[in-house]
C-alpha cells in the first residue's frame, strides 16, 4: 500500500501542497479540495480494480464497512465489488482533510450506492469509513446521474461558516425526532433521495407561508419530518459530520436512528393517533449517510445512502472508540 | 429514514408462572462441593430455574424481579446495552412456554432457547445466563425476528425441543470436557470452508434444527439436497463460510454431552457460486458479504453429534461480540 505514496503526490501537482511536501509532511492542510477529491477518485479506482496497493495509506490505517472494522483492501465490498457506475458525488472538508465521495458500485453485478469518507494526512488515507447501501430501498440500478447541485459552487459572499452548515444539517434529524418542520430549514425545492430514489415529493412551504399542518399527505422534505410520523420514540445518536465543504454548501455525515420498537401508537402532529407498523415495533437502529446541500441557509437536496437495518444501538468504532484489535 | 421505508420493510399471554422458585443456595454441603468456580451453590436445577425467573422477570419488563450483579453486562445481538431498559425488554409480549434450558454447573452457566414475541410478533431467542455467588452476572441473547434476508424461521408452534438435550448419559457414553468442546469445534471447522472433509463425528441420526426449522430433514435449506448432518457436509454444502469467528464454549454440561456455542458466520461473498462435492454449481443467496450471529447447543452422545438447536439472526459482516473469550484458538 504504501508504495502508491507518490504516485498520489504526482496526481496532486497543481494543488496547494505541492510546494511544500516535504515542509508540510505531516499536515492535512496541504492537500486542497482538488486533492481530496483526486484522493477519492483514487480510492474509488482502486477498489473497483482491487488493487488497494495503489493507494497511499498510513500503518495502521483504520477501515469501517458498514460499521465494522475491517481489513483494508481485503474485506467486504473490496472482496465482492465486480464493477462501477459514473456517478460520483464529493465533498472535500479542507479545514480537517477528510473528503467524502457517495458512488454506485456494483457487487457480483448488483448496483448498490455507497459512502464512503477518507481522511488524509501528510497525503496518506489514516481512516476509511464506508457504508455500502445494501437496503431494499435503492435506485442504484436506474438512477441517471447525480444531481448537479452538489457540485456547484457557493459564491464566496455567500458562504456560511463551517458550524452554521453543521447546524443546519443537524437541524433536520431535530425536526425528525420532535416531529416539527419548523425546527430545520428547509427550502422551497428541497428533495431527498434515498440511494438514487426520489423519496420527497412536492414543495416545502416558503419562509413565513402557511403549511400542510401535519398532514401525512405531505411528502415534502418538511411535510415528512413536520406530520409526527416519526414519533415512533425514534431518537437519532451519534450524529457525526464527516465533512463540510464550505465552498459548494456541503454538510454529510453518519447519523444514525435507533427506533426502540415499544411506541405502538405514534402521536401525530394534532394529536392524532397512528398505529404503528409492524416493521416499527422491534428495536433496530439505521445507518445512513446523509449529505446536506445548503443554499442561503436551507436545505435544498439531500442525498442519502442507506444501509441495512443493524442490530439496536449499533455503534460505528469511530464513535466508540474501541473494538479496534486486529483481525485474523 | 422515511416513511417509506416503513412500508417497505416487511418485517417483520402473558406468560407462564414460571416464577417457580429457584434451588439457589439449597445445601451447605452443595454449596461446598461447587464453589470452586465462585457461582455458588447453584446446581443443575438451580441454573435452568434461574433461566425461568429470568424470563418470567423479562416478560414483565421488571428486571427487579431478578437478581442482578451491580456490574452485570447484558448484550442483544452483540451490543452491549443496560439490561431492562431497551432493546427486547422494550418490546416482549409473550414468553412461550415452549423451551430448553441447559446448564453448566462447573462454569456457572445457564442457556435457554425457545420464542418469544414482541407486540404479538414472534422471534426466536437464545440466551446465555452467568451465574456467580446468587447473582447474574452475565446475560447474552440472540434475537431472530421475522428476517428480511433469506434464513431459516419456523413457525413456533410446532417447535419441537429435542428431549435428549435434558438427559443424563450413562458413564461410559459420556466424554471431557475438553473432548466435547472439541467436538464441537470441530463441527464448526468442518462448516468453515466446508469441502467435504468431516473433522467431527455425527452419530449416523444426527438431526439439526435452526431457528425453529429442521434443515436436516424435509425440503427447507440444506435439507433439499441432502438428509443428516454429515451427508451435508460430506456434499460440501455450507462452503459458502468462509469461518466461523469467535467461537466461545461457555456452557459445557459432561453428564448430560451437551456443549453451548456461540459465534459467527462469515459469508464473505467474495464468489456467487461454488461447487459442491457432486460437482454441481450452487448459487449464493445473497450477493454481499454478510455474518450470522449465532447460539448454538450440541447433544453429543457416545462421542457423536446427536442433535443441533441453533438460533441464528443476520448481523453486519465481520461484526465483532463484545463479549471477551479467554480461549480464543477459534479463528
Amino acid at each position: 500500500m504504501k508504495s502508491g505514496a507518490w504516485v498520489l503526490v504526482s496526481l496532486c501537482i497543481g494543488s496547494a501542497f505541492s510546494n511544500a511536501a516535504t515542509a508540510q509532511s505531516d499536515s492535512h492542510a496541504a492537500c486542497d479540495r482538488h486533492c481530496l477529491v483526486g484522493i477519492a477518485n483514487d480510492y474509488a479506482a482502486a477498489l473497483v480494480g482491487h488493487t488497494p496497493n495503489k493507494l497511499a495509506v498510513a500503518p495502521g490505517v483504520k477501515f469501517t464497512e458498514n460499521l465494522v472494522p475491517l481489513k483494508f483492501g481485503e474485506q467486504g465490498v473490496w472482496k465482492t465489488v465486480t464493477g462501477r457506475r459514473d456517478f460520483n458525488i464529493y465533498a472535500a472538508d479542507v479545514d480537517t482533510g477528510n473528503v467524502v465521495w457517495i458512488g454506485i458500485v456494483k457487487e457480483n453485478d448488483k448496483a448498490v450506492m455507497m459512502a464512503a469518507r477518507l481522511k488524509v494526512v501528510g497525503h496518506r488515507i489514516t481512516e476509511l469509513e464506508t457504508l455500502v447501501g445494501r437496503s431494499a430501498l435503492t435506485g442504484a440500478e436506474k438512477v441517471e446521474a447525480p444531481r448537479p447541485d452538489f457540485a456547484e459552487g457557493v459564491p464566496q459572499a455567500e458562504r456560511l461558516d463551517r458550524q452554521r452548515l453543521i447546524a443546519i444539517a443537524d437541524s433536520n434529524w431535530d425536526a425528525m425526532e420532535q416531529g416539527n418542520g419548523r425546527l430545520a430549514p428547509y427550502a422551497q425545492d428541497c428533495e431527498r433521495h434515498d440511494n438514487g430514489e426520489q423519496t420527497s415529493k412536492g414543495s416545502s412551504p416558503a419562509e413565513g407561508a402557511p403549511d400542510s399542518d401535519g398532514s401525512l399527505d405531505d411528502r415534502s422534505c418538511f411535510g415528512q419530518m413536520n406530520s409526527g410520523r416519526f414519533n415512533n420514540g425514534n431518537k437519532v445518536y451519534p450524529r457525526r459530520i464527516w465533512a463540510v465543504d464550505r465552498e459548494h454548501g456541503l454538510a454529510v455525515g453518519l447519523f444514525t436512528p435507533n427506533v426502540p420498537g415499544n411506541v405502538r401508537e405514534i402521536k401525530l402532529r394534532g394529536g392524532k393517533m397512528l398505529a404503528a407498523d409492524a416493521s416499527e415495533l422491534l428495536p433496530f437502529t439505521i445507518q445512513q449517510v446523509e449529505m446536506f446541500k445548503i443554499v442561503r441557509g436551507k436545505i435544498s437536496k439531500v442525498e442519502v445512502v442507506l444501509g441495512p437495518r443493524v442490530p439496536y444501538g449499533m455503534r460505528s468504532p469511530f464513535d466508540m472508540k474501541t473494538l479496534w484489535e486486529p483481525r485474523p | 429514514m422515511h416513511p417509506r421505508n416503513f412500508s417497505l420493510s416487511v418485517l417483520v399471554s402473558s406468560i407462564l408462572g414460571m416464577a417457580m422458585s429457584c434451588c439457589y443456595a439449597q445445601s451447605p454441603t452443595s454449596a461446598a462441593k461447587s464453589d470452586a468456580a465462585g457461582h455458588g451453590a447453584c446446581n443443575y436445577a438451580c441454573l435452568t430455574g434461574f433461566t425461568n425467573r429470568y424470563m418470567d422477570a423479562l416478560v414483565h419488563k421488571d428486571p427487579s424481579r431478578i437478581p442482578l450483579a451491580p456490574d452485570v453486562r447484558f448484550t442483544e445481538n452483540d451490543v452491549q446495552m443496560p439490561i431492562g431498559e431497551e432493546g427486547i425488554w422494550g418490546t416482549i409480549s409473550t414468553v412461550s412456554p415452549n423451551a430448553m434450558a441447559v446448564a453448566d454447573t462447573r462454569t456457572g452457566n445457564a442457556a435457554w432457547f425457545g420464542t418469544v414475541e414482541e407486540h404479538g410478533e414472534p422471534a426466536y431467542y437464545a440466551m446465555r445466563l452467568r451465574i456467580k455467588g446468587g447473582m447474574i452476572t452475565e446475560v447474552e441473547t440472540v434475537v431472530e425476528r421475522k428476517p428480511g434476508l433469506p434464513a431459516p424461521f419456523g413457525d413456533p408452534t410446532k417447535l419441537v425441543h429435542d428431549p435428549a438435550f435434558s438427559q443424563v448419559e450413562q458413564p461410559q457414553e459420556r466424554r471431557e470436557r475438553e473432548r466435547l468442546r472439541d467436538i464441537a469445534n470441530g463441527y464448526f471447522s468442518t462448516i468453515s470452508r466446508n469441502d467435504g472433509e468431516i473433522l467431527t463425528e455425527f452419530d449416523p441420526d444426527c438431526q439439526r434444527t435452526e431457528n425453529g426449522i429442521s434443515t436436516t430433514s424435509g425440503t427447507f435449506g440444506s435439507a433439499a439436497l441432502a438428509q443428516g448432518c454429515e451427508a451435508q457436509f460430506k456434499l460440501g454444502y455450507f462452503h459458502i463460510n468462509k469461518r466461523v469467528r469467535q467461537r466461545h464454549y461457555p456452557l459445557i454440561d459432561t453428564e448430560r454431552g451437551v456443549v453451548v456455542a456461540t459465534g459467527f458466520f462469515d459469508h464473505d461473498n467474495a464468489k456467487d457460486t461454488y461447487m459442491t462435492t457432486d460437482g454441481k454449481v450452487q448459487k449464493t443467496l445473497l450477493k454481499f458479504p454478510n455474518s450470522l450471529s449465532l447460539m448454538e447447543a450440541f447433544k453429543i452422545r457416545n462421542g457423536k453429534i446427536y442433535r443441533v438447536e441453533a438460533i441464528f439472526t443476520y448481523v453486519p459482516y465481520y461484526m465483532h461480540s463484545p463479549w471477551p473469550n479467554p480461549e480464543d484458538a477459534d479463528e
